[in-house]
């Protein structure tokens, strides 16, 4: 360990190239938690459907999901779907290949909310005369989502970190800009530790923004 | 086929080191955040927070060019191997506080009042404790691999 020095002056000429990166992946995150949460809560109530086909079917696709890794996924999308006739970016790659593995993540996690509803909640809605849809959307389903937040807002969190392995595939986001100023300046510390501290400012807004996002959501539920 | 099989060696040797370094590191980082003294116990936070908050991708990449340019050449299996470790290390060690964090402060009590001392008291009486805190634990562990 010779005596290294820090230089951060190469890797911060080249902004341009890490501020776009920053854009994409906040696309890339934006467009993944979105679809991803809203399929995923399609997936938990398949997962709780009474005809058994649908079931398992989306527990087909949890499994399938959730026991691969995002980088082979995402190679099967990307290089695989082609021989099938369908092309996609780069970019449109990644965003389905995001949307497809965090909705598998937060299905089983809106399902454990879901199955933590106590039984009589449900039985009284139907003796007030709701039909399932107004029992689901409003008696079961606002406590349910105010119980898992905290883990919904961990898994999108997490989904927002994993968006650097879609540089793999070609993705010009953050992990990818700052892979390109390593080779071109060989300023592989400055490089990387400046895109984990972009990494790191993002986890923090995301969580800020997300929890600021579940407050008034669940205002009339308790949340702790 | 053969070529994937074989490869499937180096996943397998490298969920290993994970696993095994991860168990270690989270160990010592549970330990140490649980320290009464508040540096420790916030440098753990703080270790833990970065490792969390970054990418495995760019953890993998400082382990190999950034040790590398320090002048610490430590070749792809060993550097991935190491920040591997690294991360299962910071969310076990998350699980692992969480799980001891939800032990009953009776259960300490308890031990404390059949005069077991720190190490017997996280052992023995834990054994439906602590150990029950880890049971607790299990089923996230297994998320992380």
């Amino acid at each position: 360990m010779t005596g290294y020095v820090l230089n951060f002056g190469p890797v911060l000429q080249r902004w341009p190239l890490l501020l776009d990166g920053l854009a994409l992946t906040l696309v890339l995150t934006a467009i993944g938690v979105m679809f991803g949460t809203g399929l995923g809560l399609l997936l938990a109530l398949a997962r709780r459907a009474k005809a058994w086909p649908l079931r398992w079917l989306a527990r087909a696709y949890v499994e399938i999901f959730r026991n691969t890794p995002l980088l082979v996924q995402l190679f099967v999308v990307f290089l695989g779907l082609p021989s099938l006739g369908i092309r996609l970016s780069p970019v449109a790659a990644a965003a389905l290949t995001l949307v497809l593995n965090n909705a598998a993540y937060t299905c089983e996690i809106i399902r454990a909310g879901l199955a933590a509803t106590p039984a009589g909640q449900v039985e009284a809605a139907r003796s007030l005369g709701l039909r399932p849809w107004q029992t689901l959307a409003l008696i079961v389903l606002p406590p349910a989502l105010a119980r898992i937040w905290p883990a919904l807002v961990s898994q999108n969190v997490l989904l927002m970190l994993s968006t650097g392995i879609t540089s793999a595939i070609g993705t010009q986001e953050l992990t990818a800009a700052a892979s390109d100023i390593n080779s071109d300046t060989f300023r592989s510390i400055e490089a990387f530790a400046l895109a984990a501290a972009f990494y790191l400012a993002l986890n923090y807004l995301q969580r800020l923004l997300l929890w600021a996002l579940g407050r008034p959501l669940f205002r009339r539920t308790r949340w702790a | 086929m053969v070529y994937i099989v074989l490869a499937a060696r180096w996943t397998l040797l490298l969920a290993s080191c994970a696993l095994g370094g991860g168990v270690l590191f989270g160990a010592l980082l549970t330990a140490v955040g649980r320290a009464r003294h508040p540096v420790p116990r916030h440098g753990v936070t703080l270790l833990v927070q970065f490792v969390q908050g970054t990418p495995l991708l760019i953890l993998l990449l400082l382990a190999y060019f950034g040790l590398s340019a320090i002048g610490l050449e430590l070749g792809a299996l060993l550097s991935s191997a190491l920040a591997l470790t690294l991360y299962a290390g910071a969310y076990f060690s998350t699980i692992w506080r969480g799980a001891i964090g939800a032990v009953g402060s009776g259960q300490w009590e308890g031990a404390k009042a059949l005069c077991l001392n720190c190490w017997l008291r996280s052992g023995q009486a834990q054994s439906g404790s602590a150990a029950a805190g880890i049971r607790r634990a299990e089923p996230t562990n297994e998320g992380i691999e």
